[in-house]
């Protein structure tokens, strides 16, 4: 690494290396069945360099082509982004934990196994379900060193389990899918199949609903795909073109007083965290949004010069990345919301929510799977709709709970949202 | 590997070479059936944003892989260190018999005589050629166009392009080179006021000319001025509508509605969704023609081969609006005992080919668009598909821009709107199909699975869809 970094410098250039190197290995059930095995080894090399203040990025997967890796990286930094940073200089970085032997060494038969108890859970419930799941870990190594004297390296290991199930009735198709995913070989079986099965014993009853405002309990899986123009507003570049309706308002209470949301890459355990960002700035915890405020911006070194802020730590050559973010928990458990609930709906999975304009924070979509309860109790699956709300909006005023129950998403953990007045259009 | 060192100029010597060391590690294969891939890329890719340059970057992804099947179960191993394919032959092979030896599966794929053929690349201008700084050039330019536009604050332009060198041998004998070339990008006018941000975006796309990328002022003045406009635009007023398509939202819809539908991977051992998808089924009126093809013409993701080495075709799903065929790999094909028709496709060497689209048609009729909108007296017209997705049974598709229908015309602009509806109900819903087929490519791409963007184009006339929801407030 050294070397290339050297030579850099004689060339004239600053500039920050990153080599990672990862093995993944999956393994799929499709139709009820073990299906196949999947290894893949990636080993990736990207450099970013700085040359008469432009930057220049080029990335290789060839193995021993670092000659051609800096020629790339410096000839198109001539066409590259003026930028008004440098590389920073080390600073002592977080060292989260994230790495857990027992997922290294876990075996393929132990994987099968995971995988088929989940399967054969689905497969009872009826015979013409299709289940399918998948049971994947990667180890990953990264080293990463810049001309300032940087040097970075560390290890990771995640460990994903994802189950479902579609079930076909003449036209009707029921379809769900739970996943787990953490750094280490924690997992809960038992709740993935009794999400699962629940989708599927409830789901097979369609009831209708009018056209009208709901209140409406969002699963942390649909938070997250309603979640977006948050973090689209949120990004520091989009707060610097002034193209963000967040530019301009820190400090300003933008949200209930019961929301807030964390930045933070220092999270043991965590699928996003690291000891750094792809520029070098050390990782940390930095709240976003306390109790509705408006605190800070997603940043990369770029836009943090720019909006005179400090770098927190989630920066990449083209902008600002979130490595996990995290919505903290309410106090009202899912089963009390549920129990009040007279006459609302919950949305757990969506379809097209993200085919929007981000920075309008109307979010609409299709509810792939949601539920109408009524009197506290889920009656049955409503389908053929549209939900349509503006997160902006109704997140200051028309949030009525947050669960106490929150789920790890992988980069996100998230409670359930309860919100109130959102529209939902059906047939008719 | 010699290309390792000669980058853009393949030699048949090279060629020669590869396909002779991928033939032998392919005599280790203790599988009933064994693959490789070999895939060399180069990609530029551009970024700006307001009135500056937010990246360049130029990438090298060089890697392969290798497939085996087994009594039913499918070894795979990706890889970047191409020094000893025999050992990853080895691995795949290993993998493949620990789940074969569990399975115990007679899993036949279709039969393919063995194909031994050299494709280079014909392509009308190579977008890999063109210098850098030209490219920037045009694209500054077209940044410019925006930004000088009224009422627009901000612009983002993208630009990719990849020319890629593809080997693939089989166990059989087969051995295919193909070069490809992919170019796609879009050029977005942002314009704001008192905090609300609209967008509109213009949007190119060919594996084989680079002057697709040329001669898009006037496309661009006019997103500039349809972003400008929604600025004023109402939110649409959710609920049911009569929506007029035009053909780049029509192939959206037929490409989230039925194309992904008639993927045969998902219906194979699936004998209730088999059903479903039964030749002979009706879901449309007699006008309905609806294909996917690889040989239609300079479109993202066609190709002489898909990625298991079967020659690309043309494949109807309906015809007369009755269900005629299916979308197919080897293994879908002799399972499902219809013949193959080129869709197992990879996105790169990291992933097995799984059954996607090419472009999916809507074929044209007789209507004009004069006839479709003369008898709504409150219908949407929706232009421009910015995204979709589907579930099997519904679907959702967002246009970039769309317009109420009022009384037989085109009224106000609206914004905001996604729509969605059943599948099976939707395409019955299809009241008119146009005269003036079009061809789409743009810079996105599909998604199945975790593979994401893969090139694929749509086709169609403008179309018109009785009983389509709307989402949106109800007032």
């Amino acid at each position: 690494m050294r070397k290339m970094l050297d030579e850099a410098v004689a060339k004239g250039a600053e500039a920050i290396l990153t080599i990672t190197d990862s093995k993944n290995t999956a393994v799929s059930f499709d139709s009820n069945r073990l299906k196949k095995i999947e290894n893949t080894e990636s080993y990736t090399q990207g450099l970013q360099v700085i040359k008469d203040e432009k930057l220049g990025v080029a990335a290789s997967t060839r193995v021993g082509g670092e000659g051609e890796l800096l020629e790339k990286a410096i000839s198109v930094a001539e066409f590259g982004p003026t930028v008004s940073y440098t590389f920073p200089a080390p600073e002592p970085c977080p060292n989260p934990k994230m790495f857990d032997q027992r997922v290294a060494d876990i075996s393929i038969d132990e994987m099968i196994a995971i995988g088929e108890e989940l399967v054969d859970a689905m497969r009872t419930l009826d015979s013409s379900i299709n289940a399918g799941a998948q049971i994947q870990k990667s180890v990953l190594t990264a080293k990463m060193a810049n001309t300032k004297g940087l040097g970075v390296d560390f290890a990771k290991t995640v460990f994903v389990i994802t189950g479902g199930f579609q079930f076909v009735e003449g036209q009707n198709l029921l379809g769900s899918w739970d996943w787990q995913i953490t750094t280490s070989l924690e997992y809960d079986l038992e709740a993935l199949k009794d999400k699962l099965i629940e989708d599927f014993e409830i789901g097979r009853k369609n009831v209708s609903i009018e056209t009208g405002q709901y209140d409406v309990l969002f699963t942390p899986s649909a938070v997250s795909a309603i979640a977006m123009p948050i973090i689209a507003c949120l990004d520091g570049r989009a707060v610097m073109r002034g193209i963000s309706p967040f530019a301009g308002r820190i400090g300003e209470e933008i949200f209930a007083p019961s929301f807030s949301l964390i930045e933070d890459g220092t999270l043991d355990g965590a699928v996003g965290s690291r000891p750094c960002d792809d520029q070098g700035v050390p990782c940390r915890r930095t709240p976003l949004i306390e109790q509705g405020v408006l605190k800070e911006y997603l940043l990369d070194l770029e836009s943090a010069q720019r909006l005179g802020r400090k770098p927190i730590g989630t920066g990449n050559p083209g902008g600002a990345r979130p490595n996990n973010l995290i919505v903290p928990a309410g106090d009202i458990s899912v089963n009390d919301l549920l129990a009040d609930m007279k006459r609302g709906i919950i949305i757990d999975q969506t379809m097209g929510a993200w085919a929007g304009n981000p920075y309008t924070g109307t979010v609409t979509g299709n509810v792939a799977l949601g539920y109408l309860v009524e009197d506290g109790k889920k009656v049955g699956r409503v389908k053929d709709c549209m939900f349509s709300l503006n997160v902006f909006t109704h997140l200051k005023s028309n949030l009525l709970a947050l669960s106490k129950e929150t789920k790890n998403m992988g980069t996100s953990i998230l409670p359930y949202f309860l919100i109130g007045g959102v529209s939902v259009s059906t047939r008719g | 590997m010699s290309f390792d060192t000669e980058k853009t100029v393949m030699t048949m010597r090279d060629m020669l070479m590869t396909s002779t060391r991928m033939l032998k590690a392919l005599q280790r294969s203790t599988a009933e059936y064994c693959e490789i891939r070999i895939e060399e890329t180069e990609e530029t890719i551009v970024r700006l944003r307001g009135n500056e340059t937010e990246l360049v970057t130029q990438n090298v992804s060089v890697g392969g892989n290798v497939r085996a099947l087994y009594q039913g179960g499918w070894g795979f191993a990706s890889f970047n260190r191409l020094d000893d394919l025999e050992k990853k032959v080895d691995e795949a092979c290993a993998q493949a018999k620990i789940l074969g030896e569990r399975l115990k599966k007679d899993i036949r794929l279709y039969p393919i005589d063995p194909i031994v053929d050299y494709v280079f690349g014909q392509f009308k201008k190579e977008a890999f050629a063109v210098p850098l700084s030209q490219k920037m050039e045009l694209l500054q330019e077209y940044n410019r166009i925006v930004l000088d536009s009224p009422e627009i604050t901000s612009s983002s332009v993208y630009y990719l392009d990849r020319h890629t060198h593809l080997h693939f041998a089989n166990s059989e004998g087969t051995y295919i080179y193909q070069e490809k070339m992919d170019v796609a990008g879009s050029i977005t006018a942002v314009a704001t006021k008192d905090r609300l941000t609209t967008q509109e975006s213009a949007s190119f796309g060919s594996n084989q000319d680079y002057n697709v990328v040329l001669g898009l002022e006037e496309e661009i003045k006019e997103a500039a001025d349809a972003a400008r406009q929604m600025l004023y635009a109402p939110v649409v007023e959710g609920g049911q509508y009569t929506v007029i398509l035009d053909p780049d939202m029509a192939g959206l819809f037929i490409h989230e509605a039925f194309g992904h539908l008639s993927e045969a991977d998902d219906l194979d051992e699936d004998e209730r969704m088999k059903e479903l998808l039964k030749i002979g089924t009706r879901y449309g009126s007699d006008d309905l023609d609806i294909y996917d093809s690889g040989v239609e013409g300079p479109n993202r993701g066609e190709c002489k081969y898909d990625d298991e080495g079967v020659p690309m075709q043309k494949t109807y799903l309906i015809k007369g609006g009755v269900v005629v065929g299916h979308l197919h790999s080897r293994e879908s094909a002799a399972k499902m005992g219809e013949s193959v028709t080129g869709n197992a496709r990879a996105i790169n060497y990291r992933f097995p080919p799984i059954v996607r689209m090419r472009t999916t048609c809507i074929a044209p009729r007789e209507h004009t668009f004069e006839e479709m909108i003369e008898s709504i007296s409150l219908g949407v017209y929706v232009k421009g598909g910015y995204g979709g997705e589907t579930n099997g049974e519904m679907f959702t598709f967002a246009p970039s821009r769309a317009y109420m229908i009022r009384n037989g015309a085109i009224a106000e602009m609206v914004r905001d709107v996604n729509l969605t509806g059943n599948v099976f109900d939707t395409l019955r819903n299809i009241d008119m199909i146009g005269n003036d087929f079009e061809y789409k490519n743009s810079a996105g791409g599909c998604g199945k699975g975790s593979q994401s963007p893969l090139p694929v184009a749509q086709g169609s006339p403008h179309i018109r869809i009785k009983n389509v929801i709307i989402g949106g407030e109800k007032k």
